[in-house]
C-alpha cells in the first residue's frame, strides 16, 4: 500500500468516528449519554483541521497511517497526504476508494435520523459510562468506555473534546481485550481561518479522476422482505451478537444485482449481499485471502477495514461486510447458509432420484 | 511259497492269457504240473479273463471331453472327466454361491457409479463479486441513506 492509499485509509476511520459515530448507549450515567450524543452532533458541524493518526492491528501486525484533515461543513471534506494529493470532496454524495485494498472514506453522516434509534439499540447491548477525565492535545477530555452488558468485554474506549465535544481519540478492542484500531489527532484546530485554510491545500501530485458507477437501489420494506424470505432468499431477522434487521436495498448495475440487508448491533453495522448463482472468483479483488476458520471456500482481506468474507452457498452467492469485531463478524457468518462441503450420502440420494426419475415410466 | 513259485509267478498272467510260448510256457507248465497252489492261481486268472469279456460294452460318451481346454495335440489328462464327475454337490453350490455374488456386487457398483454421476449439484450460474463496490454500498447505506447513484473517485498516477 502506498503511502498516499494509506491516508487515505486513516481518513477513512477519522472521518467515520468524527463525523458520523453511531450513538453508543448509555448505561447508568445520563452525562455520558450526553457526552456521545454531543459528540455526534460536532463531528457533523463542527468545523476543525487536523493531523490524524491512524493505527490498526489483525495478525500480529500494526499499519501505522498519518493525514491531514480538514472538515468545514457537513458533507465537506479534505484530505491531504502531502507527499501524494489533495482532494477536495463535495456533499454530492461520493467518497473516496482504494481499489487496490477496497477502503471507502464515506462523507460526514448529514443524517441524525438514525442516531436515537441507534442508541436505544446499543443499550440493549452495550454499558456506557464515563471513567474519568484526562487531558489529550492540551485539551481537557472526558473518557468514555463501552462494554457489553453480557460479560462486561470492553469494546470501544472514547475521549471526548469537552468544550467542542468532538470526538479525539476512539480505541477499539476485539473479543479478547486486544486493541484492534486506534484512531486519534495529533493535532487539532479550530480557528476558522485555520480550517479554511486547510480547506484548500495545493495538489502536489496528480489529479485524482473520477469514476463514475451507476446503480440502481430500491428500499425494500418489511412486508417485501417477507416475500423475499418465503421465495427461498436468505433474510434472517436476527443474527448473533444482538444484530437486528434494520433495512433492506436491491441493488442493481450492469455486473452484479444484490439483495442488501443491513444489520446494526446499535454499536456496529454489518451488510449482508446475496445473488443468486456461483461467484466469479476471478472478480473478486485483489488481496483475497482463503478463511479456513469457516471450512470450504471462503475469502477475506486480511486487515481491510470494514471487514469482508465471500462464499457460496446453496446455489448463491454471498458477501458480508462490516465493522463489527472479528469474533462477532465470524460469528455472524457462520450462523448464515454455510459454504457447500463434499457429501457423498447427499449425493448418491440425489443420483438415485435422478435415477428413478429418468427410468421410472410414471416420473 | 518256495522259491520256484516266486520266480514264475509274474508269467502266470501270461501263461493264463495264451502268451507264452516255447521253453518259458514249457517250464511253466512243468511246474504247474507239481505245484497245486500255482495251478490254482493260474486258473484264477482264466476265471477272471472269462468274467471280464462278459460285461456289456458301453460307448463312450461324445462330449466326455467337453468342456475341457484341451490342445488337439495334447493328450487329455487320464481321470479327469472321472474326478469331475465324482465333485461333490456342496462345491457345486459355493460356486454358484461366489457367481451370484459377484453378478450382485457388479450390478450394485454400475448404479452407485450411475448415481454417484447423476448426483453432483447442478451447475448454477456465475455472477460477479464486485466487493469493493460492496463496501462503497455498506459504508453509504449505513451513514447516509440510500442514494440513487454512487460516485467513485480513484486516484490515479
Amino acid at each position: 500500500m502506498t503511502r498516499g492509499r494509506a491516508r487515505l485509509l486513516a481518513v477513512a476511520v477519522v472521518a467515520a468516528l468524527t463525523a458520523s459515530p453511531a450513538a453508543p448507549a448509555v448505561a447508568q450515567a445520563a452525562s455520558a449519554r450526553d457526552a456521545i450524543l454531543r459528540a455526534a452532533e460536532a463531528g457533523r458541524t463542527r468545523p476543525y483541521a487536523g493531523e490524524a493518526l491512524s493505527i490498526t492491528w489483525e495478525g500480529g501486525r500494526a499499519r501505522v497511517l498519518t493525514f491531514d484533515v480538514a472538515s468545514k461543513a457537513p458533507g465537506d471534506l479534505t484530505v491531504r497526504a502531502p507527499d501524494d494529493f489533495a482532494m477536495r470532496l463535495g456533499a454530492s454524495g461520493g467518497g473516496l476508494v482504494d481499489y487496490r485494498r477496497g477502503w471507502f472514506v464515506p462523507l460526514p453522516a448529514s443524517d441524525t435520523i438514525g442516531y436515537v434509534e441507534a442508541f436505544q439499540a446499543m443499550e440493549r447491548k452495550y454499558m456506557v459510562r464515563g471513567t474519568g477525565r484526562e487531558r489529550l492535545l492540551n485539551r481537557p477530555s472526558r473518557k468514555v468506555e463501552i462494554s457489553r452488558r453480557a460479560d462486561g468485554r470492553l469494546r470501544e474506549r472514547l475521549w471526548l473534546d469537552t468544550k467542542t465535544g468532538l470526538l479525539l481519540r476512539r480505541e477499539s478492542y476485539d473479543g479478547a481485550q486486544r486493541m484492534l484500531r486506534l484512531a486519534t489527532y495529533l493535532s487539532l484546530d479550530l480557528q476558522p481561518e485555520v480550517v479554511e485554510r486547510a480547506t484548500h491545500p495545493r495538489p502536489r501530485a496528480a489529479v485524482p479522476q473520477v469514476s463514475v458507477r451507476e446503480q440502481g437501489v430500491a428500499e425494500v420494506d418489511l412486508r417485501g422482505l417477507d416475500v423475499l424470505r418465503d421465495t427461498g432468499w436468505t433474510v434472517p431477522e436476527f443474527l448473533p451478537g444482538g444484530y437486528r434487521c434494520d433495512a433492506g436495498y436491491a441493488v442493481s448495475s450492469t455486473d452484479s444485482q444484490p439483495l442488501q440487508l443491513v444489520y446494526t448491533d446499535g454499536l456496529y453495522k454489518v451488510s449482508l449481499f446475496q445473488q443468486p448463482g456461483s461467484p466469479d472468483w476471478d472478480s473478486l479483488p485483489p488481496g483475497a485471502q482463503p478463511v479456513a476458520e469457516l471450512g470450504g471456500r471462503v475469502f477475506s482481506w486480511p486487515g481491510a477495514l470494514p471487514s469482508r468474507l465471500v462464499w457460496e452457498a446453496d446455489g448463491r452467492t454471498y458477501s458480508l461486510v462490516g465493522d463489527a469485531p472479528p469474533d462477532e463478524f465470524l460469528l455472524i457468518a457462520r450462523a448464515l447458509p454455510g459454504p457447500a462441503s463434499y457429501n457423498l450420502g447427499e449425493r448418491l440420494q440425489r443420483g438415485l432420484g435422478k435415477l428413478w426419475s429418468i427410468l421410472s415410466p410414471w416420473s | 511259497m518256495s522259491e520256484r513259485c516266486r520266480a514264475l509267478a509274474s508269467s502266470y498272467s501270461a501263461y493264463a492269457d495264451d502268451e507264452l510260448a516255447g521253453s518259458e510256457r514249457a517250464r511253466v507248465a512243468a511246474h504247474l504240473e507239481s505245484c497245486a497252489a500255482c495251478h490254482g492261481d493260474v486258473e484264477a486268472l482264466r476265471a477272471l479273463r472269462a468274467a471280464l469279456g462278459n460285461l456289456p460294452v458301453r460307448a463312450v460318451p461324445a462330449d466326455l471331453w467337453d468342456g475341457l481346454d484341451l490342445d488337439a495335440g495334447t493328450p487329455a489328462p487320464r481321470g479327469r472327466a472321472v474326478r469331475r464327475a465324482a465333485r461333490p454337490p456342496a462345491a457345486r453350490l459355493l460356486r454358484g454361491g461366489v457367481r451370484l455374488l459377484a453378478g450382485s456386487l457388479a450390478a450394485f457398483a454400475v448404479v452407485a457409479g450411475a448415481a454417484f454421476a447423476l448426483g453432483g449439484q447442478d451447475p448454477a450460474p456465475t455472477v460477479a463479486v464486485p466487493v469493493d463496490v460492496y463496501v462503497a454500498n455498506h459504508l453509504v447505506r449505513t451513514t447516509d441513506g440510500p442514494v440513487p447513484t454512487q460516485l467513485l473517485v480513484q486516484d490515479r498516477r
